[in-house]
């Protein structure tokens, strides 16, 4: 089986170049057959790369260790749908899942609705993408490579890898990336096609789409990364973390400046900058995540993929850059925003996100850069929050003012003052209860006056409801992240029996249970929880023996609620004595609320786009 | 560059042109003033100087944040459950770095060859570790059972 997946990752590779070489012959030719036959190309290459995928996940689900992935990933005591995830645990995987969803996208495009020379250019640059996944997987990490000795039983699947974050996180995350490929097709077709193409509606439903997965694979990975012991909570500004918030942060400066091409404010130039910067942006964070270029919790080195996706980088980044020159004279003239209107602030918000962009990557770089100049320099997780900080808080602040501008230019909307008194109301509010913390003053205060400006902007502005969602899931999270600075931590040596106190809770330790479970062996402790003398609930930590692994895995306990979470590691014992860590983190299900509603409006917008725009999918 | 659009389109007259050019010019400079000074104060504050235990050797222990990479020790991992208290070394052949890290002991921890650990000296010379990185489990490593 092995052998037939190999050979059905070179044909899928033949076909690819087929369906170009025949695409070009059509185009040039005006030969409806031939370009029927590059069509038939694209969907055949999908085809193969899906048998490829089939065979992997056949051989993965059956532990065939024949294959050196499934023994280096899986074992016959993992449960199936960890077998299935097993399939992005590695490289090799990850890549060809990476060029599975790549390979779905000409066939998309081939369909929609763009001009016929703009579909069969894009195809051209998706098959291109094609390529370089599949060169890279088939010269340095095939898939499919064989062990001479079967082993009896796999390595095994980590245990921090089987969780519910494994079977989400990568693929969702990874079709964002893919999905960034489009617009990165479409505009390269059109710049060099010349001539103006109104490139920003078309691409606008797959930039939503690729943002909302990119925004959904964000989301996943910092519920995962919360729940594991060792990874730093739900943001620890780890290199490969702010890997994937590079595309994330470039393509929302994006989204904005795009409407404002739409609406001939001018940015042709800039906004095609931002896409080609999107896409390369997902393939350097793959790059960052193999080159070994820098540390990171969750990074590998293998320097040989790493070198290939360098090189992988500069193909696409001189496609980009030949396409900018080309494209450079088609800017149509521009009619700029007045700085203090609705479109003024959309320039002022992807101007912020830029900044916040290139603070993010300069933090990320440093032990790089400083390295090359002599002595490296890492930057600690207080940079990217004394950088970034300031800039998101002016970026919700400019939130706030949208009202406003919308009264500066109709003299409408004096609604905008019901924000301006809910921020020192609150603050005044906040201040009497108690909280003297000034960043934290000014980040709530900041967060209900704005959140009243934009609940009040949705009422009377029916065509921004669906922006204004995620617009208030920004302002939910940053209302959570401002939770932070009230973090308290406990460590408790205790007995069964014993009670202890936290934050107006009295947690009671009642001993350890084991228990049994197939191959593992699992030691938990469940704590009792009081507030206020009633009862409240339970949380429950435990730690898991795996057969094959010699550390336990840990699993931490969360008892949340709206207030805050209770957050137990069960930290080690010795006979019926446990040590136990125990965290107050407030807010926390504020940041989710708020993440999930970023997502809600991302699909929001998207299927609005898919409605009024020229579309990109025919009907 | 996303600032530098040209705004003159909107405004024929010369004079109101070049006032406008300075406002614009302002804005630009404003942000761009913020920033730098944050990221000069930011690096001040969050800088950790990446040392090897070789290097730390030969000279007088640093007295500031340091970031040093090695390879663990793995029989000198002793875990103080109570605390908790990870006591471990890093090594880089021929010498070793006595660490402590005040943490639960990470589920990778005894998986990991490279640790990675941020922190400072103590006055006993013993380097106390108020960060550790350890190779994540995603294992996006060159295969070991390569035939």
């Amino acid at each position: 089986m092995a052998a037939v997946g190999n050979i059905a990752l070179v044909f899928a590779l033949l076909t690819m170049v087929y369906g170009i070489v025949l695409g070009v012959l059509g185009l040039k030719e005006n030969q409806w057959n031939y370009k029927a036959s590059a069509r038939g190309a694209s969907t055949a290459s999908f085809l193969l790369i899906t048998a490829a995928c089939g065979i992997l996940w056949h051989a993965l689900l059956t532990s065939d260790f024949s294959l050196s992935y499934v023994a280096n990933y899986t074992s016959t005591d993992l449960p199936w749908y960890y077998r299935f995830s097993a399939f992005w645990a590695g490289q090799a995987g990850s890549l060809l899942l990476w060029l599975w969803l790549t390979a779905a996208l000409p066939i998309l495009v081939l369909r929609s609705k763009l001009p016929e020379k703009i579909r069969f250019h894009s195809m051209f640059v998706l098959h291109g993408i094609g390529l370089g996944f599949l060169a890279i997987l088939l010269t340095a990490t095939p898939p499919f490579r064989t062990l001479a000795q079967v082993p009896a039983e796999g390595s095994g699947l980590n245990p921090m890898l089987q969780s519910l974050g494994m079977i989400i996180h990568p693929p969702i995350t990874f079709l964002g990336f893919a999905l960034f490929a489009v617009p990165f097709a479409v505009v390269l077709a059109s710049l060099f096609k010349g001539g103006e193409q109104p490139w920003a509606a078309w691409t606008r439903p797959w930039l939503l789409a690729a943002w909302a997965a990119l925004t959904a694979g964000i989301i996943t990975g910092g519920q995962w990364a919360y729940t594991e012991l060792g990874w730093g909570g739900y943001w620890a500004w780890d290199p490969v973390e702010n890997a994937s918030l590079f595309p994330w942060l470039t393509s929302t400066a994006l989204l904005h400046t795009l409407a404002l091409q739409r609406r001939g404010r001018g940015f042709a130039g800039w906004n095609a900058f931002l896409v080609f910067l999107t896409f390369i942006l997902c393939v350097f964070g793959t790059f960052l995540t193999r080159s070994g270029l820098l540390d990171s919790v969750h990074a590998f080195s293998d320097s040989r993929v790493g070198q290939l996706f360098l090189v992988f980088m500069a193909v696409l980044g001189a496609a980009a850059l030949g396409a900018l020159i080309r494209g450079r004279k088609q800017a149509p003239p521009t009619k700029s925003a007045p700085w203090f209107s609705l479109d003024g602030s959309f320039r002022l918000a992807s101007g912020l996100l830029i900044l916040i962009t290139a603070a993010v990557f300069i933090g990320t770089m440093m032990p790089y850069f400083s390295g090359l100049a002599g002595r490296s320099i890492s930057l600690e997780e207080s940079f990217y929050n004394q950088m970034t900080i300031p800039f998101w808080l002016a970026l919700i602040a400019l939130l706030g003012l949208v009202p406003a501008l919308a009264w500066f230019q109709r003299r409408r909307g004096r609604s905008v003052l019901a924000g301006a008194a809910a921020f020192p109301l609150t603050a005044a509010g906040l201040y009497i209860a108690g909280i003297e913390e000034p960043l934290a003053l000014v980040s709530f205060a900041l967060c209900s006056g704005v959140l009243v400006n934009l609940l009040i902007d949705s009422v009377q502005q029916k065509g921004r409801r669906a922006a204004h969602v995620v617009h208030i899931g920004l302002v939910l999270i940053a209302f959570g992240i401002t939770g932070t600075l009230f973090d308290a931590e406990t460590m408790e040596t205790v007995d069964p029996g014993d009670a202890f106190r936290l934050n107006g809770y009295t947690l009671t330790y009642h001993g350890l249970d084991n228990s049994q479970e197939g191959m593992h062996t699992t030691v938990s402790s469940t704590l009792t929880v009081e507030r206020r003398q009633r009862p409240y609930g339970e949380v429950r930590s435990e730690k898991v023996f795996h057969p094959s692994y010699h550390q336990p895995s840990t699993n931490i306990g969360v008892l949340g609620s709206w207030r805050e979470d209770i957050y137990f590691t069960l930290s080690g014992w010795d006979h019926d004595r446990a040590f136990l860590q125990l965290s107050i983190k407030p807010l926390v299900a504020w940041i989710w609320l708020g993440s999930y509603l970023m997502y809600a409006g991302a699909l929001w917008l998207l299927w609005k786009s898919r409605r009024e725009e020229m579309g990109s999918w025919k009907s | 560059m996303l600032l530098l659009e040209r705004s003159e389109g909107t405004d024929p007259v010369p004079i109101a042109m070049k006032k406008n050019t300075r406002m614009l010019l302002l804005l630009l400079l404003l942000p761009a003033a913020v920033f730098g000074a944050l990221l000069v104060s930011a690096m001040q504050n969050s800088a950790a100087y990446y040392y090897t235990i070789t290097e730390l050797q030969a000279q007088e222990r640093p007295d500031r944040a340091l970031r040093i990479k090695g390879a663990l020790a793995a029989d000198s991992v002793r875990f103080d459950a109570e605390g908790p208290t990870i006591h471990f070394q890093l090594q880089e052949q021929p010498y070793s770095l006595d660490c402590v890290a005040h943490q639960p002991m990470p589920d990778n921890f005894l998986h990991s060859d490279e640790v990675i650990v941020e922190g400072r000296f103590d006055d006993d010379g013993v380097f106390q570790a108020s960060k550790l990185m350890l190779q994540c489990p995603s294992k996006y490593e060159p295969e070991s059972n390569d035939p």
